[in-house]
């Protein structure tokens, strides 16, 4: 690039050296998408087999728990209905709601979500990460041009949602004859676009913030806004918002019900402006540098700061203002559309049979015992981040001098996940309380506040058990951390697909948040959440005493 | 004698490889100690030890009179640690960084804590994650020195401190010592352990090779002398305990054994000595001479 400014000014006399690197920017990409490659060498073969076995497991089940057409008719009332179109998709073929529909309006959104995450973290991985980390000064002095990194993720997230859209479409077409091989293919081609598109949209945000946490933060906040925002047009009779959302675009294909390719395009040109708006931003900022400058902070610690857990919600406070604000008002954008889940069952007398005698408040209660298992998993997202703080401390080498002080090891690690589970319980109750806000605003009767906060109080001690889970693996297996993450997903699959799925009982008791009440509606059931409480108490008292014994990983 | 530290025979292994391998060390009070070696050997590891972040496999070990992974608290309390690689948390600056270590350990003297700032030239108001790598040891220097206890763990402290920093920080070690405080300092400059420090332990492979106060190790080992004589003192190869022996320009240069030094000179009277340079061993010989058989053994091991 300093070749190329120097051809500038020779032919453009006393213009300005060009301030954007222009040819060679993309020197060294092939290098580096073999290294991304190579690092990701076990990561992306798992999302593989992850995505398309939940895909193709769900599909198959659908025939065998909807064996005959009146059973799948009736599911594609209800799928009619807000309850579900929230959460899933447009309810394209409802009329005739054959497997293939079926799998498309109720499934799409798992795969879409699945890869757009996959698409941020590959991203944000091997962009900011790598900045902050410092390796790209190294990477960047050698014959590597200034956009080359963030070129070389885009291109593995590109072919990884191809491949895996491929895969699923392959593998469903041949697994379920009765899913014809045009409407498999618009299936995975569409969750691969949504994926592309949100591995442009992590490029953008990996420009902004100094910090991986916040890039993945942004971008995964713009998921949940564009899941919204569809979610808001599907209920609606023309899906004017969906048509807002990139989500809302690739759910448009209508796969094997009346397939379209179009709505493909305006994901993919959004795909492309946004890649070009990273360039940009990249151009006008230096190696690891935000776009905002550091300023000077203060010279003294304050008196708070110094006691271990003052330490942690220092760190922790930026995260946790967005997400206590985040959860807060995307549960308030569910609490204001019970208005429409409940005109919906006026205007729908066959649904009112669905869900029989207890009618309109079956319906209310079944959708926001839904709204609550979702806010709950991301409130559990969260508490997981803020639980593994001190073993990603501890692998960067921040806990050997902080225990090196007389701060015994017990007093930092207790402290860190006291402020987990405080933090995870106040995200979660912000969440409840978005709900029960825009909730009472719409019935005009504030009780609805505080019937969705114990709701959102019954959730704490799942959140609680994953900052036992955390400890444990945290105190005896340091190397399987990761692994809280299973249980997580785990909690996902059963309390969003357990009915679908048809997963017996036993498989379900072992998800923490089967055990919360249904709040609002149900009776509460105390012995739930106390057994979830003592089993939390004991998996942090087994993680504490298991980092009591063990070395301090050093690096 | 108050031994602050005592280790016998400390092993420590990570998977296949032995880190440790029977390391005894004992530095007493009131002593500046360097402890060094080359990458690798063990430094990092036996400090770790020391500190209770790592536990033996097998030996024994106290610090201050007690056993650091039973009694780590209490006795962190009467130490300060600076760790070699440095890593801060970026959000925070550099001055809270420093209360926060030096408040957790018990205690900060705040006009102690401003006057090393200004000694090593450290803007306390920026974000660590701004800070090079000196002025993120700079850091845990200060956060450590700021502290009054009785023992410093200093492993490799100044790796990317300029010349400068360097001489200041050897100015506090000093001042340190004057005041009574026990110092295990880790390096692999010599220059640096030869000024600062009084007694040696030399670490290879995760074993203690030679270890002593610095007139002691000298007397152990090779005074190099240059000299011219008269007449041409050519028996002087054929002596016990010469080595190395060089002629140039008329001026004949080798080493000599600490205990053959009254013979050989000797010798070199013998044939009229005009000009006589004698060089007691420096640090580095005495390192030298244990990595150059690490060196020969490794060679034997190729098969050459």
């Amino acid at each position: 690039m300093t070749t190329t400014s120097g051809d500038d000014r020779r032919h453009s006399g006393k213009r300005a050296p060009s301030t954007r690197p222009t040819a060679g920017a993309l020197a060294g990409t092939g290098t580096l998408v073999r290294l991304v490659l190579r690092r990701d060498r076990v990561r992306l073969p798992l999302w593989l087999v992850g995505v398309v076995g939940f895909l193709t497991v769900s599909a198959v089940s659908v025939p065998e728990v909807y064996p005959t057409a009146a059973e799948r008719q009736a599911r594609g009332e209800f799928a009619r209905s807000p309850v579900l179109t929230i959460f899933t998709g447009p309810g394209y073929g409802t009329d005739d709601y054959t497997v293939g529909a079926m799998v498309a309006n109720e499934y799409l959104i798992y795969g879409v979500v699945a890869l757009a995450l996959m698409s941020i973290f590959l991203v944000v991985r091997h962009t900011r990460a790598e900045e902050e980390a410092g390796r790209v000064e190294l990477v960047r002095s050698s014959v590597v041009g200034a956009h080359a990194a963030p070129t070389a993720a885009l291109v593995v997230a590109v072919g990884a949602n191809l491949a895996i859209g491929a895969v699923t479409a392959v593998t469903l077409a041949t697994a379920m004859p009765e899913l014809a091989a045009t409407g498999a293919w618009a299936f995975g081609l569409s969750m691969a676009v949504a994926g592309i598109v949100f591995a442009a949209v992590a490029a953008v945000t990996a420009q902004l913030t100094e910090h991986s946490r916040g890039a993945v933060g942004l971008a995964v906040a713009a998921l949940g806004v564009a899941f919204v925002v569809r979610a808001v047009g599907d209920i609606g009779d023309d899906r004017t918002w969906s048509w807002l959302s990139p989500i809302g675009w690739v759910q448009s294909t209508r796969a094997w019900v009346d397939e379209r390719w179009w709505p493909l395009l305006p994901a993919l040109l959004l795909a492309l402006v946004l890649t070009a708006l990273a360039y940009v931003l990249a151009s006008r900022r230096d190696v690891a540098a935000g776009l905002l400058p550091a300023r000077p902070g203060p010279a003294r610690a304050a008196n708070w700061l110094t006691h271990p857990a003052g330490l942690t919600l220092r760190l922790e406070r930026t995260a946790l203002g967005i997400w206590a604000v985040g959860l807060f008002a995307f549960g308030a954008a569910f609490g204001a559309l019970l208005g429409e889940v409940e005109g919906f069952l006026a205007d729908n007398p066959q649904l009112q049979e669905f869900f029989g005698a207890a009618g309109e408040a079956a319906v209310l209660d079944a959708f926001l015992a839904t709204v609550l298992l979702l806010l709950g998993l991301l409130a559990g997202g969260y508490t997981l981040t803020v639980t593994l703080r001190s073993d990603r401390d501890e692998r960067a080498g921040l806990a050997e001098p902080l225990l090196a002080t007389a701060l015994s090891r017990v007093r930092w690690a207790g402290t860190n996940l006291a402020v987990a589970a405080g933090a995870g319980s106040l995200v979660m109750l912000a969440a409840a309380a978005g709900v029960g806000t825009t909730a009472a605003i719409e019935r005009g009767d504030v009780s609805w506040l505080g019937e969705l906060l114990i709701a959102g109080l019954v959730h704490l001690p799942a959140l609680w058990v994953l900052v036992g889970v955390g400890a444990a693996l945290t105190g005896l297996i340091p190397r399987a951390t990761v692994l809280s993450w299973a249980v997580l997903l785990y909690a996902a699959v059963v309390g969003l697909m357990g009915d679908v799925l048809d997963l017996p009982d036993g498989a379900r008791a072992l998800s923490p948040f089967h055990h919360v009440p249904d709040l609002p509606g149900g009776a509460v059931q105390p012995a739930g959440p106390a057994g979830l409480t003592v089993l939390a108490a004991v998996l942090v008292g087994v993680g504490l005493a298991g980092f009591r014994r063990r070395d301090v990983h050093t690096t | 004698m108050d031994e602050v530290i005592a280790a016998e025979g400390l092993t420590k292994a990570f998977g296949q490889t032995r880190a440790l391998d029977g390391v005894d060390l004992k530095v007493t009070r009131g002593e500046v100690h360097g402890f060094l070696g080359p990458n690798g050997a063990g430094k990092s590891t036996a400090i770790r030890v020391l500190l209770g972040l790592l536990r033996a496999d097998a030996g024994r070990v106290h610090v201050l009179g007690g056993d650091p992974w039973r009694d780590a608290v209490p006795l962190h309390q009467r130490l300060a640690y600076v760790p070699g690689d440095v890593e801060l948390w970026p959000t925070l600056t550099g001055g809270e960084a420093i209360d926060v270590f030096a408040r957790l350990r018990g205690g900060v003297d705040p006009a102690r804590r401003d006057e090393l700032c200004e000694r090593f030239d450290l803007d306390p108001t920026k974000k660590a994650r701004t800070y090079s790598k000196g002025n993120r040891q700079k850091v845990a220097i200060i956060a450590a020195l700021a502290s009054d206890v009785e023992l410093y763990l200093l492993d490799e402290p100044t790796a990317g401190l300029d010349p400068l920093m360097e001489a200041v920080f050897a100015e506090v070690v000093n001042e340190l010592e004057d005041a009574g405080a026990t110092v295990l300092l880790s390096s692999h400059l010599m220059a640096q352990v030869e000024r600062l420090c009084g007694a040696v332990s030399i670490i290879r492979a995760g074993r203690i090779v030679e270890s002593g106060t610095l007139a002691e190790l000298r007397h152990l080992t090779r005074t190099t002398i240059s000299a011219t004589t008269r007449t041409p003192a050519d028996g002087l190869a054929d002596l016990a305990g010469v080595h190395d022996l060089r002629h140039e320009d008329g001026r004949i240069t080798f080493e000599v054994d600490g205990e053959e030094l009254h013979t050989v000179v000797g010798e070199l009277h013998r044939h009229g000595i005009d000009s006589l340079i004698s060089h007691p061993p420096t640090l580095e010989q005495l390192f030298m001479r244990h990595y150059e058989r690490d060196l020969a053994t490794a060679g034997d091991g190729g098969g050459r």
